[in-house]
This record gives C-alpha cells, structure tokens and sequence, in this order.
C-alpha cells in the first residue's frame, strides 16, 4: 500500500458518499410519488382505459403449402375467400348448451333410425331365406342348373335384378323406419324458438347485410356448433363483396363477435381424384391444442385433421401473421400497432402420377360406378366399392392409389348441412372417405397363391416340376371335407407354373393340407416374409394391417369372444363360430388359397407382388419388399427444393432355391400371356415382348354358398428397365377377377407405357369358357 | 493458515518448496455475510418469479427463471466467499475477456429487436453486455485506485471514461450503454474525481444529448436507430401523429398499456382478473415490462414491496461502501450501486411512463439469465466487499486501511 493511503474517510468523501446517497434517495421517492399517483390517485381512471383496452389482434391466416403430382401438376390448391365468421366466445352459453344438447339428440335418434332400418333389411332377407329353405330338393337342383346354364349377359342381369332388389328394400326400410319414429324426432332448432335473445338479434342484424335468411344463419350456426362445439362459424364464406367487408369492419362495435378475415381454402382441381389421401384440413381442437407438436398454434387455426394434410402438417402448415390494430372506444381502427406476414406453406410433392391416377379413377367408376348404375353390393346392401394401387417396385414409390367410391372434396368441404354430409360420406354412400387401399382389409383370393407355393417349395412339400392332383374337388381328413374349384370345375393336373396359369384351387389346397403338419407353420411364416399381417409402413395415418389366421390367433379370438360374454352378459358375442375351436387343418387349406379368415389390404398385395420385381436381365433368386412411400419432396411455393424424403430400403427374403423364384414368375406370365392363362383375353394384343406382364387373379369368395357376388383381384408386375410398376386391383362385388379387376389393371398399364387402345384394349371375356378363377 | 497443506507424503525432505494454491485458500468459508442484503435479493428473485407467474401463460418461462435465480444464488454465495482484491489483481485480463466476449456476440450473437444482444451457447443465450456492467466497475475501480495519487489529473478521468466508452461504443444495446455511463460517473464521485471534471462532463453531456436528438437530425446525420429515436418522440409526445416500421412494435402505445396496467393496478391489485398480459396487450411483460404487469396483477403493495426491496439494497450498499476495507471496495461498491439504482431508476420509470423506452431490464425481477446472474454477481461482490470489511474490523486496528 502506497504512502498515500488515507487511514480515515476524509471530509470530502463522506460528503460524496452523502450525496450518492440523497440521488438514491431521490430515485426512489420519485418513483414512489409516481406509484402513488398512477395507482391510487388515477387508478380508476386507468381501470376503465384496461377494461375497454383499445387494440384487437387481428390473425392473418397464412395459406398452405400446395400438394402436386411427380410431375408438378397440382392435385390440392387454395383458394382466397374472405370470411365473415362469428367468433365462438360471441355464441352466448345458452345456446350453446341447447346446440349440443340437440346434437346429442339428433345423434341418438340417426343411430335407432339406421339401426331399425337393418333390422327391417334383415327381416326381408330373412324371409327370403325361409323361401328358398322350403324349397324342394328337387326345386333347389332345377335352380341350380339354371344358374349354371346361364349365359355370361343373363347372370350380370340376374346379379344386377338382385341389386337393384337390395336397393330397393334398403329405401323402403329407411322410409318405414323413418316413419315409424316419426315421434322420436327432436324437432330441428328455429331461430324465433331457440335462439337466445342475444344471438337472434346478432344474426337478424346480420342477415340483410349477408343476404342470407336468419334462419339459414341459424342453421350455419347449429351445423358448424355441433360438428365443432368451440370453432368460430363461418357466416358466409363465399361473394362477400369488399363493400360488405369494410362495412362490417368499421362498425365492429355494432356487431360483437363478427370478423371479417381471408381464409385460404382447399381446392381440389380434380374433385373426387385420390380424395381419401389427402384427407381434411380443420380448425384444431380443444385436445389438440394440447399437443406437443401443434404448440404454438391458437384456437381457430386450421391444421390437416387426417391423410397427407396430417401426416405432412408440419411442412405445409403456413407460419400465420398477425395484424395489431388499436381501436377507439367506437371499435374503429385508429392505427396498425404492429404487423406479423404471413408466410405459405412448404409445398409437397407426391410420387403419384395424375395421368395413371385418372386411368385408374375412370375404370373404377367404368365398372362399379354411374357408369354400371351406381351398384349396390348385395352383401352389405351399401354401395360397392373398390381400389387400386400401382407401385414403383424399385424403391416403393406409390404411383397411383384410389379407393372407391369417391366423393368430390370441394363439395363436402364446403359450406354443407350437416345432413347433407352425412348422407354423401355415409354407409349408404359405400363410405367414400375411406381408403380402401390402406384400409380395406379383404380375403385376397388367389393372388395369395406365389406365397402359398414359396412356402411349398421351401419346406419340399412340392418341387416345381411335381405335378400335382387334378379334378374339381379333393377330401380331406377324417370327415372327407370337401374343397373344389371354383365353379367346380376340372382344370386337370398340372405342374406349379401350369397351376399358377390356370389357378387350380385344388393343386394349393393340397399344398396347404401338406403344410398344416409342418413345424414352424411355414404357410403363415411366408405370408408374414411377405409383407402380410403387419404394416407396409406408408407415410398415411390409420393402416389396416391385416390378419394371418394361426392357432395363436385363434386361441385370442376366442378368448376376446369369452370376454366380451362375460362383460355383455349375452350367450354368443357371435366373433367365432365356436369357442373351443381351433385352427384346423380346413383354416390352413383355405388359407392356402387367401380365403378364410385371412384378411389383407391392397397395398399389402402391391408391396408383396413388388417383392418378386428383378431388374430384367439381372436376375436374383432373392425377394426385396419395398416400403411404400407417398411424398416424395418438399419445395418453397417457387419449386426450389428443401428437404427429399428418401425411399427406405429394400427388404430382402433369402429364397433357398435359385430357381424357385423364376418358376413362381414364368406361372405369373402365362396368367396373362398363354391362351389358357386365366387372363389371357384382357391382355389380349398386348406387347409382351415388350412390356412382360407378369400377373395374378383372384376371385375371393365373401359369401358362402355364392349368395352374393365374389370379390375380384389383380395383381401385376412389369420389370421394365426404365418404369417397372407394379399395379394391384380390387373390385369388392366384381365376380371373377379377370371380369372386372383386370382391365383396370390393364388400362392403368396401358396409360403407363402409352399403349395404343386399339392394340390393347383391355376388354374383359365375353365367354366365360376359361374364366373361372 | 501457516500449516503446509501441500508437504503430506514427503516427509524428510527440507528443502524449501512453493506453497501449492488449493481452492481452499481462494474461497474462505468462514467470512461473515450481510443478511439484510441476501435477504433483499432472494425476496426480490422471489418477487420475480411470482410476477412472471402471473405474466405469462405455461410454466416455461417461471421454471427457467426459478433456475436461474438458484444458479445466481450459487454465484452470489462463491463470489462473496472470494477476497476481492483477487479481482482487482487480474483487472486487465478480466477486461480483455469483456471486451473479447462483447465483439463476439456483436460478429456471431443473433439478432433481437433490431439490435445484437446475445449469443446462443446451446443452453443459454448469453447477453455478454449484462456481464459487462459487472466487470466494468471492477476493472474501472481498479483503475482509479491504482492512480490515486493523480485523480486530480484529467488523464485519470479520461482513462476512466476511455474504459467504459470502449465497451459501451461496442455493445449494440443503447440502454447497456447508458447504465455503463452511470457507473463510470459513480467511480469517479466516490474515487475522488475534482468536482469541476464532473461538472465538464455534466455539461458535455447535455451538448451531447441536444446534439443527437436536435441539431443533428436535423442537418441529416442520424445518429440514433429509427427505433431508438421513435421511442424517444413516443415518449416525449405520446399523443402525436405516428406510424410504425413492420416488425416493430409502436412505442407509444407500450407507453401506454404500461401506464394502463400499473394504474388498472390500484391499491391492492387486479389478481387474476389482470387482463393486459395476458390478452397480449402488454408486450415484453416478462421481461422489460415486468414491473407494469406486477403492478397490474399485485396493485401498490406490490410494487412498493419491489421498489422497497431495492431501496433495503441500495441502503445495505452505502454502508458496506462506507465500512469497506480499502479504498478499492468502496469504489467498487459505488460503481455496482449505481449500476443498480440506474437500472431501476430507467426500468420502472419507463413502465410508470416518466422516461422513455430502453431495452434496460429490472435487475432480478425482469426475465433473463444473463440479467439475473450477472446482478447476482454484483451482489455476491458487494457480500464480499462487506465480508472483507467486516473481518479487517475483527482483525482490528492494526491492518492497513486504505480508504
């Protein structure tokens, strides 16, 4: 320490410490002073000015990114609407209690409606079962005969006659059901009855200015409630005139709960085209908003409730702007206090090929839709349905994938009634929402069959050079149960490829019984190898995955049905035929053919036949399943590209046998391109040296004892060096495979490599001579 | 604390050895503390992440605070346990990283409000320019001790001034600039500045003010940022005719929602009917505006708590300055108090509308952790410095006392 050191304070730093201490002092008592006067002398003052506080945020809602083709050509758009909505906290409580209090109702009475016109179906049905069991034996073989006697023209008749039966009963059992609980009906909600006071002079205020009776507000108002209890109601979504817009915009203080806002809405330029991929876009929900991944968002938004719009929400949800706006005590805009630009989505580009996707749209409708009268499925007197996929093998990509019926988005994500709604996506309408490719799990029929065979040839059971059993039918164990044909027909004995070409049932059924005393149940150890029973693992919410029936699946089916007695309090839960059953040797030759309870979906059946696919000329003996995959990109509004999703890699089966694979594939090419092949006649003309087609069809029995239509399959793989596809179709009551599946699949390959209709017409047979399965 | 601690296991050998430093010898436990002050700091932290509960909606934000608040603790504890004089002793390096770590959040730190403020350290976003008030008023005590013999000379202020102007002209952050300035005027005061060097630097600073805002406009040379000088008019004429920059937020009505949020207050406070937070009407409430949606949500008696607590600090603080062991504690608890009261004077001043707009937060109350460590540090230092005088004091009349 220096010389300098001062040993006490000196005078003067006292005093400097002093005068530190008197700003201190002053700092505070200043602030205090103006405490003092902001909150005690000018707090009510100040009370009032928070309570009427003069800004509104005002959202500006920022469009989505748009979903496009592999060719960039747009498949979902926006479109810029101004919106006048009623906000959700203006609807007064009252109402909404009775809304949802009439929702309830309204729900209840649907349900005992649709369920008592059932019964009413089922008891026409029943009666018309008594009929043909009083028949005589004599009569039952009479009409048998005839059946068999008819005409390919004489039977789609007879088919068509009983459809339009079925339609029939369903409308008169809605009408008497409808009549019949006439007075269970809760009377729809009117305006000058339900409405609060407050809400009825809202909405007749707003009704001139819409051009819009209040009543029909009314009913916008209970729609969009009931649907949606705390969304805000869109008024009027459609030519609102600027005029209105800054009208109601500047009298904000008249109309409390009304604003004025542009929306984006989806627009879909091809109606009803893929409409079960895409899938909605709606405001979120009170459990959503609690999610993690929508953190951030605000009641009110709009975010893809399922399909596409929610697996890619995340890249497609636009970043929302937000406009401040301070307010006189009048409610008019005085000036912008702040300002957030919204921001567009990313856009996504699919692997689907509009061009290939319209193909498969148009056939399906060619053969189940208007075109043939709108069938009705006399198995589940719904409308019938189907679908379709075409797959890239290589790498999974979906080229193509539709489901059938279908329902044009624009119009049910519209401003609709609720009824209206209902009625179009209903049952009734054959659940046109559904994706049936990814949803509709079905019996595959013969398509199963290269697994059946892999499976016998992997375990010995067969060689491929074996030629196994003709005739129509076999008898199997004890009780010499009986399996046939189809038809029950004798296709002769063949060797593995001559049965794959014809599809003889009794070949497999006979591989299927070999198998059943196998270890290690090879036949459901392939199908699983195959991709069956389990997700494919597409980039789509809400899979089916399937069932491959095994006595551990049959011991839990039981088990559920002894559960559901137990919590029911009823005898039969009727799940299963018997509890104590097991899976017996019949469940395992049915399912050698794809049909008893074995359930699978059609992209199961693409990525399954994709596994077969070998680059030409580089042939493996091993199979490699593809995982298939919807989005293929994400690019900014300009196309310029910001994140690609790259395809998953192959899965790949070891074959014990190098030529077994080959031997399954020569079976496959003659279906379509030998004379017998049982869909030589759809590919009739086509270039098979060229394009090799290498297919299957299948005809699964849903009914038994053919009661109502089979439900037709094809499968087919091309190993193009440049486009290899692989295309799969269904038509749930479309009869014989090749009837109705395979020109679909036919036309889709002839738009695929651009095929001249006249050489290629895909026509399906006229005789039904070679036809059977 | 003659005991070798570093000869066990060499025993036998003579030979004189280097004494190894332990931490042991840095941080000794066993000083005494001022609870008045401690108690002062975690009322306020306390204070703080009731308010911040109020302010915003989710527990993100209060749980991050109520760390921090625990860390600064943490802080406050080891540095009060630390003889000052060490800091004094590596003045230039501590200066050298200052002014490193200022530079390189200005070159790397991302973009906040039109300034460059902090940098993303992965956990933390760092505000180097909060840390830097502390380490201004060690290093600029430092410096006016050592030239005691000359504090009459203008070489010595101007060194003064010339060590605080360089990070302060560094720091985008105009409000950090601004509390730099208070605490190098407070070193000077109490290092023993002549008087007439602080009037010359009071009447520069006037020219200066009028200059930026007046004259220079003006002739067209701008000095100010567009939205430094439209908060500034906000607040000199909160009733003119104005418009906004996209992305920013008008400061006039800040102004006044914070005003309506403290008067809405009352006497004992809106509670859970306080509306202007949480309906968004208040901006920054977590962190600027903390005070206004305290009173808001509290009323008088809890904002006067707040201030109060800041008065029992600034109280604790003249007398630890007053009792300090050496000349350098005091000057050093002088330039950290007014480091203090400049904050609160310009942070609740701009939320009750008698100053205007600076990005200057409530020290331990505003959300933030650089902000809460960094004040924290400042209390641990000032503990230090108590704890220091108070063991000289003990020791007796013996030790050299350098005030």
């Amino acid at each position: 320490m220096s010389s300098l050191d001062r040993r006490t304070p000196t005078p003067q730093l006292a005093l400097r410490v002093a005068a530190f201490g008197i700003i201190a002092f002053g700092v505070f008592a200043i602030l205090f002073l103006r405490l003092w006067f902001l909150q005690i002398l000018q707090g009510d003052q100040y009370l009032t000015e928070a309570a009427s506080n003069g800004a509104r945020v005002v959202r500006v809602a920022a469009p989505r990114g748009n979903i496009v083709d592999r060719n960039r050509k747009p498949l979902v758009e926006n479109e810029v609407a101004t919106v006048v909505t009623l906000q959700a906290d203006a609807i007064p409580a009252e109402d909404r209690s009775a809304i949802a209090n009439w929702g309830q109702e309204q729900g209840q009475y649907d349900v005992s409606v649709t369920r008592l016109a059932d019964q009413l179906v089922k008891q026409r049905q029943d009666a018309d079962a008594t009929v043909a069991a009083r028949r005589t034996s004599a009569q039952k073989r009479r009409l048998t005969r005839r059946i068999a006697r008819e005409t390919p023209t004489q039977s789609k008749a007879r088919q068509e006659r009983e459809s339009r039966r079925a339609k029939r009963y369903a409308d008169a059992a809605d009408r008497e059901a409808t009549s019949r609980l006439k007075d269970r009906e809760p009377k729809p909600l009117r305006i000058s009855r339900d409405a609060s006071p407050i809400l009825r002079s809202l909405l007749e205020r707003m009704s001139p200015l819409l051009g819009v009776s209040s009543r029909t507000l009314y009913d916008r108002v209970v729609a969009s409630t009931v649907k949606l209890p705390y969304g805000g109601v869109a008024l009027k979504s459609r030519k609102v005139s600027p005029g209105l817009r800054n009208f109601l915009l500047e009298r904000q203080a008249e109309f409390p709960g009304i604003t004025v806002t542009k929306e984006y809405l989806r627009r879909y330029p091809y109606g009803g085209l893929a409409s079960q991929i895409f899938g909605n876009v709606g405001q979120i929900s009170q459990d959503q908003l609690k999610e993690a991944k929508y953190r951030g968002l605000k009641a009110g938004q709009l975010i893809g409730q399922n399909g596409l719009e929610y697996e890619y929400n995340s890249f497609l949800q636009g970043r929302d702007g937000q406009q401040m706006v301070e307010v006189d005590a009048q409610g008019r805009p005085t000036g912008k206090v702040s300002e957030q630009q919204a921001t567009q989505g990313n856009r996504l580009q699919l692997s689907i090929d509009l061009g290939l996707e319209k193909t498969g749209q148009f056939a399906m409708s060619k053969f189940i839709g208007p075109k043939s009268g709108d069938a009705i499925d006399t198995k589940t007197n719904y409308r019938a349905g189907g679908s379709y996929v075409a797959m890239d093998p290589r790498n999974g990509e979906i080229l193509a994938m539709g489901s059938y019926p279908t329902v044009d988005l624009n119009t049910i994500y519209g401003t609709i009634s609720t009824k209206r709604y209902r009625r179009m996506v209903g049952k009734r309408a054959g659940v046109p929402l559904l994706n049936r490719a990814i949803q509709g799990q079905y019996a595959i029929g013969s398509t199963f069959k290269p697994v059946t065979a892999l499976a016998g040839l992997s375990t010995g059971v067969i060689t491929p050079q074996k030629v196994g059993p003709g005739g129509a039918c076999i008898k199997v164990g004890r009780l010499d149960q009986e399996f046939c044909n189809s038809g029950k027909e004798d296709l002769g004995s063949s060797d593995l490829e001559g049965a794959l070409q014809v599809s003889s049932d009794v070949y497999f059924y006979t591989v299927g019984a070999a198998l059943y005393s196998k270890p290690n149940k090879p036949l459901q150890t392939w199908a699983g190898l195959f991709g069956y029973g389990k997700d494919t693992g597409i980039d789509l919410p809400g899979e089916a995955s399937g069932v491959i029936p095994d006595s551990a699946w049959r011991k839990k089916r039981n088990e559920e049905e002894l559960a559901c007695r137990k919590q029911r309090g009823v005898a039969n839960c009727g799940t299963v035929g018997d509890v104590n059953g097991g899976f017996l040797l019949g469940d395992n030759i049915n399912l050698s053919v794809g049909q008893g309870d074995f359930l699978a979906t059609p992209l199961q059946v693409a990525t399954a036949y994709a596994g077969l696919y070998d680059e030409p000329g580089k042939p493996t003996q091993d199979l490699h399943f593809p995982t298939p995959q919807l989005g293929m990109q994400i690019q900014k509004a300009d196309g310029e590209l910001r994140q690609k999703f790259d395809t998953k890699g192959r899965r790949t089966v070891q074959v014990g046998d190098p030529t077994w694979k080959q031997h399954i594939l020569n079976g496959l090419h003659k279906v379509t391109s030998t004379p017998t092949g049982t869909a030589a006649n759809v590919f009739t003309g086509w270039d098979q040296s060229r394009f090799p087609v290498y297919g299957k069809t299948g005809t699964a029995q849903r009914c038994n004892d053919s009661l109502c239509p089979d439900q037709a399959w094809f499968a087919a793989m091309v190993p193009d060096a440049e486009r290899p596809i692989v295309v799969v179709a269904t038509v749930e009551n479309g009869g014989f495979g090749t009837t109705t599946a395979a020109p679909i699949v036919c036309r889709m390959l002839r738009t695929w490599y651009a095929q001249d209709k006249r050489t290629a017409p895909c026509e399906p047979l006229k005789s039904e001579t070679n036809g059977t399965e | 604390m003659a005991t070798d601690r570093s000869s066990a296991g060499s025993v036998g050998l003579r030979s004189p050895r280097r004494r190894r430093r332990s931490l042991a010898d840095v941080v000794d436990v066993g000083l005494p503390f001022d609870p008045v002050l401690a108690f002062a700091a975690v009322a306020l932290t306390i204070a703080s992440c009731m308010a911040i509960a109020g302010a915003t909606t989710g527990n993100a934000f209060v749980v991050r605070q109520v760390a921090y608040g625990i860390v600064g603790i943490g802080v406050a504890a080891v540095v009060s346990r630390i003889d000052y004089a060490r800091w004094q002793a590596i003045r230039w390096p501590l200066y050298a990283f200052m002014v490193g770590s200022i530079v390189a959040v200005a070159v790397l730190g991302q973009k906040v409000n039109g300034s460059t403020l902090s940098i993303n350290l992965g956990f933390f976003s760092f505000q180097a320019s909060e840390l830097g008030k502390v380490l201004v008023a060690v290093v600029a005590a430092a410096f006016i001790v050592d030239r005691r013999s000359v504090v009459h000379t203008w070489t010595t202020t101007a060194g003064v001034l010339l060590l605080v102007v360089v990070p302060a002209g560094l720091t985008a952050d105009f409000g950090s600039s601004l509390v730099y300035g208070a605490i190098a005027l407070a070193i000077l005061l109490i290092g023993g500045t002549p008087g007439r060097h602080l009037a010359t630097i009071g009447i520069t600073g006037v020219v200066v003010v009028v200059a930026v805002f007046g004259v220079l406009p003006a002739v067209g040379a701008p000095v100010l940022k567009g939205y430094q000088l439209d908060r500034i008019t906000a607040f000199l004429s909160p009733n003119s005719d104005h418009k906004v920059e996209p992305g920013q937020i008008d400061a006039r009505y800040q102004l006044k929602q914070a005003k309506a949020a403290i008067g809405s207050g009352q006497k004992t406070g809106r509670g859970n009917n306080a509306t202007q937070q949480t309906l968004g009407y208040l901006p920054e409430q977590q962190t600027d505006f903390i005070f206004a949606s305290a009173g808001e949500r509290y009323g008088f008696v809890g904002v006067a708590a707040i201030l109060s607590l800041f008065a029992l600090i600034m109280w604790r603080g003249l007398r630890i300055l007053s009792t300090a062991r050496d000349f350098y504690g005091a000057v050093l608890a002088a330039g950290i108090l007014a480091m203090l009261l400049f904050q609160v004077l310009v942070n609740a001043g701009m939320n009750v509308g008698i100053m205007p707009i600076t990005g200057i937060p409530l020290p331990l109350v505003s959300y933030g952790g650089s902000s809460v460590l960094s004040t924290y540090l400042a209390i641990g230092l000032l503990q230090a410095i108590y704890a220091q005088g108070r063991a000289a004091a003990r020791r007796g009349p013996t030790v050299d006392r350098t005030d």
